[in-house]
């Protein structure tokens, strides 16, 4: 496997790096040369076969600057922490975080070049340790101001379940006005022994945006940890999840809806690595596919020599509602281990023929039946979430697609 | 079925820890010298007297395949091959070539024996014909005269060359080019034989039509080539079975198979890949990388594969359908079995174009011992395959805490219209199951036979009469000493 080095792009990103260098704490050259080695991915790189970041290498990007003044929507009156163009704003968070301070080596998640890009660049990101059960949902948002300069949001976040913690997280990532940028994120999350975590992603980038966010897990003893995402924006995007369970017993239960049109393109990638016994993993991802979109699932489980009893069960399933839509889907399983019950399922095609023809026999004209078709498809990974905020959220970004993606 | 398990632990009891077929025959051959080059490539070809076209073919092949890397995407440790370090042609020596049977070298024929192939009984009784490679010549061909009454022909494909050139020349290459990958570049270079069967317009192949392939010479790198043609509203089945003796030398083997159904035709290919996988430390075996791949251009044309994989230290396969007409359809139905150090890569890829065109993989993947089996598919929609249908099923069936079993499947659709539905599982052999035997005095041996037949009967349903029950007693003895 041969990774192509766009070296015009790493120069252009190496400008930026060293404009930035000086105000960042820590130590970044490793990273940076990290990713330089690498360059941006093209679909010659297994990982990356059906999402090229060529055209992103070609492009030039400002690392983006703290906006102190920009004025952020929330969904709900809560507890909350707000990130500007990935820096926090104090003057909005609530609840009380550290600072990121810079690479400290944890889990070699700079194998990936654009991980290692955010541990050359990012500037700021919060740290949030819970270790009570709260009940009331935090919510995080990730905001990014477009600009002309073409601005690089890097932030680096860190989520930690102490023992006996339970928490409900929503993170938001969203424009604040029209342009074109180029988020570049990472979510550490740590769910220790017993610990829960309920976290639900909400991406409603602009139109012209660049979208790539890592979430590497790490899962102690008897953790839990429900995460979905709600993909809806952004030109290009990805969210890539990296759970390893160490600890006996933990649950993982990853989901995903996304509904796209026009020229999107929205990339699920996970892996999830079973490396204690007696663990399970759930993961159901739905797409819904319009215009000339493609949507892209790479799920991956591996169950390590002596994880036994792994319970590892996977679904992707893609509606295509146009006549140029796309899903590329390669779910794989890699298991070392002869006593678990591994599964995938994966499914492509449009509407269900007959269930259109059930609608429309009673009177409902094709556009509405299809629309509630897609609803009803989309809707099982919003069933699992307790927000009404949250909720109808998704439900106003579902009806905006369907006036224009279905 | 119990009598066959029964028949299969007693088989497993017998062998002990030899090979079956484990043996050498003593012939003299004839061989080219060591090594790899174009002068190889020529006297290849000068030695069976090609036209200029072939080897001009030939030796375009050679020139890209130094050029080609070997491929590396697979999930397989592959010892570095010295490409240098075999031979490349080796023919039994013959002062002319046989007019019958009974001029066949009698040592050849009780080979054939002990292989299980009895050609005169088999020509008598079974009623059915055998092309029989050895090494890289096919020495014997029965059934000819009712096959040509028919039409159908059936013989080596170097005598095609010579007899038909036009058709060879016509069909060559077109499903699988000499660039396609580096294995089948380098059969495109040095293929010695292989079998070639024309079943012309509205005729149904009145037999089973089957080859044997043997690797005996040590060194020699087998590179056989197969092509199948299936003309309008025709039907063939097509059988291959394998057996190899006993090496402590990785042994080569890149074969190429293509086959071409037009309208409304129909090819079924079954194999049993039976070679020798290495002892149970992983010390020999054959080295397997074959390209297979069907094209269904016609409309309402059907290729059918059928694989039950057993044998070989390295298996990479991946027959596939290329569904160009309307209607057309593919189907692959494999079981793979890999024990102790042996590794399995295996799949298909079905590629739809023709509208309506509907493909089925089932796949069942068996591993122990120290194994490592992989399913590698791929299913792809293109946009002009509207209403196309798609199902694949894998299985994998672990035995030990040791092995490996993976599942690769890309599932890439453009059309709407088009349905792909996928579903894999992973499990290990059903402890109640087991123990439901185990009550009834089936020993476990026996019993994990007995299951393993049952996981695999799917597949082994596809397989003409004669190979479903020597793919039973396969299935048993391939997993011995994996329990207990």
């Amino acid at each position: 496997m041969t990774t192509r080095v766009e070296s015009s792009g790493v120069e252009s990103w190496r400008e930026a790096f060293e404009s930035i260098r000086a105000a960042l704490p820590g130590e970044r050259d490793v990273a940076f040369e990290a990713f330089a080695a690498r360059g941006f991915p093209t679909n010659r790189v297994e990982a990356w076969k059906y999402t090229s970041l060529r055209p992103l290498a070609r492009q030039r990007f400002r690392p983006a600057e703290p906006d102190r003044d920009a004025v952020v929507p929330f969904l709900n009156a809560g507890p909350r922490i707000v990130l500007v163009n990935g820096f926090l704003r104090e003057d909005l968070t609530t609840v009380p975080v550290g600072r990121w301070a810079g690479p400290d080596n944890r889990a070699g998640v700079e194998d990936e070049a654009l991980v290692a890009l955010n541990a050359a660049m990012a500037g700021d990101g919060y740290v949030l340790t819970i270790a009570e059960i709260r009940d009331e949902p935090i919510e995080i948002v990730h905001a990014t101001v477009p600009s002309p300069t073409g601005p690089v949001a890097q932030s680096r976040n860190r989520i930690v379940i102490a023992s006996g913690g339970t928490a409900r997280v929503i993170e938001r990532h969203i424009a604040l006005g029209k342009g074109a940028y180029f988020v570049n994120g990472v979510t550490e999350v740590e769910v220790q022994a017993g610990g829960q975590l309920h976290h639900t992603k909400l991406q409603e980038e602009g139109a012209d945006a660049h979208h790539l966010w890592f979430m590497p897990v790490q899962l102690d003893r008897d953790a839990v940890l429900e995460s979905a995402v709600f993909t809806f924006g952004a030109r290009l995007s990805r969210n890539q999840i990296e759970a390893d369970i160490f600890g006996e017993g933990a649950t993982l239960a990853l989901n995903g809806a996304y509904a796209i049109a026009g020229r999107q393109l929205a990339d699920h990638t996970s892996r999830i690595e079973h490396r204690a016994p007696g663990a399970t993993s759930r993961q159901v991802y739905k797409g819904a596919i319009g215009g000339q979109a493609r949507g892209v699932f790479q799920g991956h489980i591996i169950v390590a020599e002596g994880a036994q009893k792994t319970d590892g069960q996977q679904l992707n399933r893609a509606l295509l509602l146009s006549g140029r839509a796309e899903i590329d889907a390669k779910p794989v399983l890699e298991i070392y281990a002869d006593d678990v019950q591994c599964s995938h399922g994966a499914t492509a095609g449009d509407i269900d023929g007959d269930a259109l023809f059930y609608l429309r026999s009673r009177g409902i004209p094709a556009n509405s039946a299809r629309g509630l078709l897609v609803r009803a498809f989309l809707s099982e990974i919003l069933d699992e979430t307790p927000e009404d905020a949250l909720r109808r959220a998704v439900e106003d970004r579902i009806d905006a697609f369907l006036e224009v993606g279905a | 079925m119990s009598r066959v398990a029964a028949e299969t632990v007693e088989q497993v009891r017998s062998l002990g820890d030899r090979y079956k077929y484990g043996f050498v025959t003593d012939i003299e051959s004839e061989q080219a010298p060591k090594g790899l080059n174009e002068d190889i490539v020529r006297f290849i070809s000068a030695i069976k007297e090609e036209p200029e076209w072939l080897l001009a073919w030939r030796l375009e092949a050679f020139r890209h395949w130094q050029t080609m890397t070997e491929p590396d995407w697979a999930k397989l440790g592959i010892p570095m091959i010295d490409y240098q370090d075999a031979y490349y042609y080796s023919a039994p020596k013959q002062k002319e070539g046989p007019k019958s049977l009974d001029e066949v070298d009698p040592e050849l024929l009780a080979t054939y024996d002990k292989l299980g192939i009895p050609l005169r009984e088999q020509e008598m009784l079974a009623g059915v014909a055998v092309d029989a490679v050895f090494d890289s010549v096919s020495v014997a061909t029965t059934f000819k005269a009712k096959l040509e009454e028919h039409g159908v022909i059936f013989c080596p494909i170097s005598e095609a060359v010579q007899k038909y050139p036009e058709l060879v020349r016509k069909y060559l290459g077109t499903v699988v080019p000499y660039t396609d990958n580096f294995f089948a570049t380098l059969n495109s270079a040095v293929f010695t034989d292989g079998s070639f069967v024309f079943v012309p317009k509205g005729v149904r192949c009145p037999m089973e039509l089957s080859t044997y392939f043997r690797i005996n010479a040590a060194n020699t790198g087998q590179f056989e080539r197969t092509l199948i043609v299936a003309e309008d509203s025709s039907y063939v089945s097509y059988l291959e079975g394998c057996t190899a003796p006993m090496r402590d030398e990785h042994q080569l083997h890149a074969a190429v198979v293509e086959l071409v159904a037009l309208d409304d035709a129909e090819i079924k290919y079954s194999t049993v890949q039976n070679w020798y996988p290495g002892d149970e430390n992983g010390i020999g075996g054959i080295f397997n990388f074959v390209t297979k791949r069907g094209a269904c251009i016609g409309a309402r044309s059907k290729i059918s594969w059928t694989q039950v994989e057993t044998g070989s230290a390295i298996t990479w396969k991946y027959p596939s359908c290329m569904l160009h007409g309307a209607d057309s359809v593919g189907e692959f139905y494999s079981i793979a079995i890999t024990n102790n150090y042996q590794q399995a890569d295996t799949g298909t890829k079905m590629v739809h174009m023709g509208p309506r065109s509907r493909s089925r993989v089932i796949s069942k993947g068996i591993s122990a011992g120290r194994a490592s089996n992989a399913y590698r598919g791929l299913v792809k929609m293109l946009p002009g395959a509207a209403s196309a249908r798609n199902y694949t099923q894998c299985d994998s069936l672990l035995i030990g805490s040791h092995c490996g079993a993976h599942t690769f499947p890309y599932i890439e659709s453009q059309n709407r219209s088009a349905r792909v539905e996928h579903e894999a599982t992973t499990s290990k052999i059903d402890e109640d199951q087991l123990f439901y035997c185990r009550q009834r005095c089936i020993d476990e041996e026996e019993a994990v036979a007995l299951i393993v037949n049952g996981f695999c009967r799917e597949v082994l349903q596809q397989l003409p009469m004669e190979f479903a029950v020597e793919a039973q007693k396969l299935v048993g003895i391939s997993l011995e000493g994996s329990v207990g």
